[in-house]
């Protein structure tokens, strides 16, 4: 965690423990996976992370445009050959 | 086999793209009242949340729209109701989350008539119009300008009002306008809300039967030709609607031409087959309000036909296609079929 989260955790003065949820929505046509990232948030705390892993590439906009309206933090957003991961702070 | 199974083999012949998401809705609610379940329904700030209940009791599909029919049909496709092919192109007419939380900045809770309705005011007192067409399984609703010109066009939606009320934030002038008259004024849906009220659609005989429930008690009910009517006047049963929506709603079943309810038909898939003759035969559609949502069949400036409709512009749809001789012999085609 801190490894991956180096400089932000210090900038932002976050504390070192994370819940990390995790969201498999590969397979999964958009708005499917942007719902299953509301349902999550809303059940999580604030400052916890939720990764989500999809393959549609409409989520790749949609869910950074959303967690943007609601000021939850996309931490990265990474490439993984089929799929991509989002990564999100909730706010 | 499961619930889901059951269901997504019986209704698999009988889906038709003809009768576009909103009687794919209504033929999979069908199915799923037939075998014990139902849909349940949630006003929230945000609009609404919905999920498919089966036969005993346990949640087979989740989702959310930009009112009661899309949110339901969200659950539906979530739930699996459908085949992968089928279910991606539902979706398709169901991409408006983002705008649902846009629509409801400007009037929330779920409720896309009262800011639909000012929308057609607006646009119509400006002289422009608003032009729904056919777009994949949804409908695509146009802003146009007293010249003609696209002021903007909405993304593909489950129903023109919805349709309507994604498009209002993409001119943000009107929308901050819409807004601004609405500030203030009652929210049926704000109600419900804070009661923490559900309602539960079924089908009823030929009718969508909604039943509104605090905790277990019910204390409205109403069985119509759509699930968003039926909606509506359950509330005015409840006690929970404006007294002038009331009385008009309560007239309008009287005056209804169609009857398509009678008949066992639905009011969205019927109106997504209408419109889609209408565009065949290269007739345009134009709605407005005036007491109810009306809507005028065109061709050219020439105006065919003019109907009024409940809580959607597809029930005016069928009603002004009544009032022509020859888009008349349509509706009997279509009920027939």
């Amino acid at each position: 965690m801190i490894e991956v989260f180096g400089d932000t955790l210090k900038y932002h003065k976050r504390p070192l423990y994370f819940i990390m949820e995790c969201l498999d929505a590969r397979g999964l046509t958009c708005p499917i996976p942007l719902f299953y990232v509301k349902q999550r948030i809303e059940g999580m705390e604030s400052g916890s992370l939720l990764e989500v892993f999809a393959d549609d590439e409409k989520a790749k906009k949609t869910i950074p445009r959303w967690c943007g309206m609601h000021s939850h933090e996309v931490l990265e957003i990474v490439e993984l050959g089929e799929c991509f991961k989002i990564l999100i702070r909730k706010s | 086999m499961d619930f889901v199974e059951t269901i997504r083999r019986e209704i698999a012949a009988e889906i038709d793209p003809l009768e576009g998401n909103c009687g794919t809705c209504h033929r999979t609610l069908r199915a799923i009242s037939k075998h014990g379940g139902y849909a349940a329904a949630w006003e929230r700030p945000d609009g609404i949340r919905a999920r498919i209940i089966d036969s005993r009791g346990y949640v087979v599909g989740e989702g959310e729209g930009i009112t009661w029919p899309p949110a339901i049909l969200f659950a539906m496709v979530e739930g699996g109701f459908y085949t992968k092919s089928v279910g991606e192109s539902l979706l398709e007419s169901l991409q408006c989350l983002i705008d649902m939380e846009e629509v409801s900045k400007i009037y929330g809770y779920g409720r896309v008539v009262t800011p639909v309705v000012a929308a057609y005011n607006e646009i119509w007192d400006q002289g422009g119009k608003v032009v729904i067409r056919r777009s994949g399984w949804g409908i695509e609703v146009v802003f146009m300008d007293e010249n003609n010109k696209e002021l903007c066009v909405g993304p593909i939606s489950y129903c023109p009002t919805c349709g309507t009320a994604a498009a209002l934030p993409r001119i943000p002038e009107l929308a901050e306008k819409i807004r601004r008259r609405l500030e203030g004024t009652r929210n049926t849906g704000y109600e419900k809300f804070k009661q923490g009220l559900e309602n539960r659609f079924t089908y009823g005989g030929n009718r969508v039967c909604c039943r509104i429930f605090r905790g277990e008690e019910v204390i409205g009910s109403a069985s119509r030709c759509c699930i968003a009517y039926s909606g509506v006047c359950a509330e005015i049963e409840a006690g929970l609607s404006g007294s002038k929506w009331g009385e008009l709603f309560k007239e309008y079943c009287r005056v209804c031409p169609t009857r398509i309810c009678a008949r066992g038909k639905d009011a969205g898939g019927v109106g997504y087959r209408i419109l889609d003759r209408l565009e065949d035969r290269e007739l345009e559609t134009d709605v407005r309000m005036n007491n109810y949502i009306t809507a005028l069949i065109k061709k050219g400036e020439n105006e065919l036909g003019r109907g009024i409709g409940t809580v959607c512009a597809l029930t005016s749809l069928i009603n002004a296609a009544a009032t022509e001789i020859e888009l008349k012999k349509d509706i009997e085609i279509i009920v027939e079929d």
